[in-house]
């Protein structure tokens, strides 16, 4: 019976470990004072003023829109790569697995700076561009592994299943094997377009010109010292992930049943 | 012929922006370019890089990561434990919670730990309340340790959980049954079946937590350096191109080496971990 | 025209240089029952993806109906497969898997319809439609694979080791309901196996290969009663293979004695190898033996005993339906027509 309480105490104790500076940014938010070390009143000022902060405003826009192109980039590219990986010689596939796997296994600072090097070296100006290809780079590898254990988990010879029944290759991709794959794709879409948005470090070495994203706002502006607006960020930040995981969440448990 | 075609873009992208990148940066870790702009190869930027004041970056970056790495460790696995035996509908839901300070922005939640540890932070707030001395907790080693342990202690924890929740039950009652007692159940049966949780779960809070620059920048300051300030400062401010290059290719040779070890003793399945390295 | 529908002349495949399929030649006849057999990695599957499509010869041409079909794709060819793993597509259920074919043709639903569920009776497996793929076992997954074939009503159906999955009892059924269709339907099977037994029962004609090399091309009786060399005897059946040498015709002395046979045309004196076949060895009492050998071992195989005879430094394989204790010394006795001569392999 201890054993319990123990447990219950142990996991209360690293919830609000997780949880407290959360909580703590979330209640500051609503502090009519600059400071987060003493209550003085409730106010909603921050969240205006963040929703005025032009730098903040625009970051969020070239996050979302980062986001967007880059996971739709690199989706279809992974997908299309994960098929005619899954169709090459082992040995080849292995080798080119092995390189896959270096943007994941790499530092991103080690990505970010090669990227940057490339970059400069081909005379490219830092900005949106850039930053766009960088995301696109470290999100293939993610789509490429989600989506290859789909096409081994595919009943074997479905493809030549469908061209053997009259089907152009085109045809037996969009109804036989899109359909088995989309799990994956979703899957790796969904990794993408997180890793996108949630990227700081190669972000911070390959856009210029003004383009920054949320991270880089964030950073830049910590770097200066506590800024109010920051908390009223996060907190509508954690509310909109809350949200979008009991979404998820609820979906995932529909489409089980 | 479309088998091949299909995977063209994808290997044209990972040559051009992952294979020649790295090439580069290799190659500018071997030059040194003279002041009327000609270069030569050179060793001289890794010679540079064991330089006693870089040799002690380089082991405040292994040790703060190490030490991060085990207080996860220590904390995490407990808490995987419980997780795991948590009755499933509740369960679900702990999980997704524990998921749900991940998800938030990095950043955000190492900016979270200036308000607390700040000078004018709450904690120092609530020191004042008490009536007690203010205390500098910002800019300081455990502050940055701190910051590394709530940043990737749920990768530790995830990688054990969804170890614990997919080992055979039948092999766990079937050391009941042969009279191994609770304890002798975790250490002979539990904890070895749980060594590929443990494994990935290691190496996604060291691997993070060495190169790291950002957490180190918010709650050290410039001054601290870590292998990745290094790398960052010789990029960004110093401009040196080749000793930076020269310290980000051991890094890089760090973290694949002690990657490779670790699918070595790990063994059997890479993929399930998703990491595959030769 | 002929009444050959598809001709393979000359067909060499190579994968990353190692030939698979080494300059082949054959044909299949309207309507026939024809197997490849052949033991894993012969090529047979090879051959039967390349008249299928899936892979093209790296030399030689392939003709349906006349017409030279050696790169067309697919599905431009009037050729179905059923799949030795079934390859049913599972997001669909029967219905929609059966259908799939002719929903590319274009056809209406009310044909589609009408032509799924007579495909359904066919196989035994009416009110399947809404079944989805998991839900069935694996005999009837592999009728659905058929009737998905089937229902396109290809000129020629390619089966590749379709009964390869199944239990023993449930192959034996399906052997006989496949030869039944192919009768009733007048459809051209090509049928690809490692099971000899498979092969003589439903075949009319079998190729049998190996490494690559066609080794002999007949009718299950030519093959079984004349193997041509010792891979198709010993492939066919289990059998005595001896080496010998052919003193004239009607001549062949092997095991260190003479025997009276029935071929001829090997020349004098040529080394060859003779095959006898474990039934047409009779055992008889040692003093009406040919030879004599010592019963070594008696396993029953439920129709015959099955045993092994020492008989010098050799060992012969007898069937029998009468059993003999182990230990006992016995005569076996061959008739002329029951040694089968054949090419010592080089």
């Amino acid at each position: 019976m201890v054993g319990k309480w123990i447990k219950r105490l142990y996991t209360l104790i690293i919830f609000g470990f997780l949880y407290a500076p959360i909580a703590v940014l979330a209640v500051f938010s609503f502090n009519d004072s600059k400071s987060t070390a003493k209550w003085e009143g409730f106010t909603l000022d921050w969240y205006q003023s963040l929703f005025q902060n032009d730098y903040i405003m625009k970051s969020l826009y070239y996050t979302v829109l980062v986001a967007v192109v880059a996971s739709a980039v690199a989706t279809v590219i992974g997908t299309f790569a994960a098929f005619g990986i899954f169709y090459m010689k082992t040995w080849k596939q292995k080798a080119i697995l092995n390189v896959n796997s270096l943007p994941i296994l790499n530092p991103d600072i080690v990505t970010g700076i090669s990227l940057m090097t490339l970059f400069v070296a081909l005379n490219m100006e830092l900005g949106l561009m850039t930053m766009i290809i960088a995301h696109v780079t470290f999100c293939i590898p993610y789509v490429v592994l989600s989506v290859l254990p789909k096409f081994k988990q595919m009943p074997s010879e479905m493809l030549e299943a469908a061209l053997d029944l009259g089907a152009t290759p085109f045809y037996a991709f969009r109804k036989v094997i899109y359909p088995e794959i989309k799990p994956g794709i979703i899957t790796g879409a969904l990794i993408a377009f997180t890793l996108s948005i949630d990227d700081f470090v190669i972000s911070f070495f390959n856009t210029g010109n003004g383009v920054s994203n949320l991270s880089i706002a964030i950073y830049s502006m910590a770097r200066r010292g506590i800024k109010p607006e920051i908390n009223a960020l996060s907190t509508l930040m954690f509310i909109t992930v809350l949200i979008l995981l009991l979404v998820l969440n609820k979906r995932t448990k529909i489409e089980e049943i | 012929m479309i088998k091949k075609l299909s995977s063209g873009p994808y290997l044209f992208w990972i040559a051009m922006f992952v294979v020649i990148p790295i090439l580069m940066v290799f190659g500018f870790s071997m030059i040194t370019t003279n002041s009327d702009g000609s270069w030569q190869i050179t060793f001289s930027n890794f010679t540079r890089a064991f330089d006693p004041i870089y040799i002690a970056v380089l082991a405040r970056s292994l040790k703060i990561a190490v030490e991060a790495t085990l207080i996860c460790f220590f904390i995490g696995y407990p808490m995987a434990m419980i997780l795991a035996k948590m009755n499933v509908r509740f369960r679900t839901f702990a999980v997704m919670m524990f998921v749900v300070p991940m998800w938030m922005n990095f950043l955000l939640r190492t900016y979270a730990w200036m308000t607390i540890l700040g000078k004018n932070g709450v904690l120092n707030g609530i020191l004042s309340f008490l009536g007690l001395p203010q205390v500098q907790f910002l800019y300081s080693e455990g502050a940055v340790l701190l910051g590394m342990v709530y940043n990737f202690l749920p990768f530790m924890v995830l990688p054990i959980y969804t170890v614990l929740t997919k080992m055979d039950q039948s092999l766990i009652e079937a050391a009941e049954d042969l009279g191994g007692n609770k304890k002798i159940v975790f250490l002979k049966v539990i904890f070895p079946l749980s060594v590929p949780g443990i494994l990935s779960g290691v190496s996604m809070v060291f691997m993070p937590a060495v190169s790291t620059f950002v957490i180190s920048n918010l709650l050290y300051g410039g001054q601290y350096m870590l292998i990745g300030n290094l790398i960052e400062q010789q990029f960004l401010v110093i401009n040196d191109w080749n000793f930076g290059s020269a310290v980000a290719m051991i890094l890089m040779l760090l973290i694949l080496v002690s990657m490779a070890i670790m699918n070595r003793v790990g063994g059997d399945n890479p993929e399930e971990r998703g990491v595959n390295l030769w | 025209m002929s009444d050959k529908i598809v001709k393979g002349l000359n067909i060499t495949k190579e994968f990353g240089g190692v030939p698979v399929v080494k300059n082949i030649d054959f044909w299949v006849k309207k309507n026939q029952f024809l197997t490849i057999l052949g033991p894993s990695g012969c090529g047979k599957t090879t051959t039967l993806r390349m008249i299928a499509g899936f892979e093209t010869p790296t030399s030689g041409q392939l003709f349906f109906e006349g017409n030279e079909i050696t790169n067309t794709p697919p599905y431009m060819r009037q050729i179905n497969t059923v799949f030795q793993k079934y390859a049913l597509f599972p997001h669909m259920n029967i219905y929609e898997n059966i259908a799939f074919g002719l929903k590319i043709k274009k056809a209406s639903d009310k044909e589609i319809a009408i032509k799924v569920a007579k495909m359904l009776e066919l196989v035994n497996l009416k009110g399947f439609e809404k079944r989805s793929v998991n839900s069935l076992s694996g005999g009837q997954q592999q009728r659905i694979a058929i009737a998905r074939a089937l229902v396109n009503e290809p000129k020629v159906l390619l089966l590749d080791e379709p009964l390869g999955a199944l239990d023993l009892k449930l192959r034996k059924e399906m052997q006989i309901e496949l030869k039944n269709m192919q009768k009733e339907l007048g459809i051209t099977f090509v049928y690809v196996t490692h099971d000899q037994e498979e092969a003589l029962t439903m075949s009319d004609k079998i190729i049998i290969m190996n490494q690559g090399e066609i080794q002999q091309i007949g009718s299950p009786i030519d093959i079984y009663n004349e193997p041509e060399n010792a891979f198709v005897a010993d492939f066919i059946g289990e059998s005595n293979i001896f080496h010998g040498t052919m003193i004239k015709d009607f001549e062949v002395a092997f095991c260190d004695k003479t025997f009276v046979c029935v071929d001829k045309g090997f020349g004098e004196n040529t080394p060859i190898e003779v095959v006898v076949r474990p039934e047409d060895v009779r055992l008889v009492p040692a003093t009406e033996g040919l030879l004599t050998g010592i019963v070594k071992s008696v396993v029953f195989k439920g129709v015959h005993y099955e045993m092994l005879v020492a008989e010098a430094d050799r060992e012969w394989m007898v069937h029998s339906t009468t059993m003999e204790q182990e230990g006992t010394l016995v005569g076996l006795f061959i008739t002329p027509d029951d040694i089968h001569i054949m090419d010592k392999e080089a």
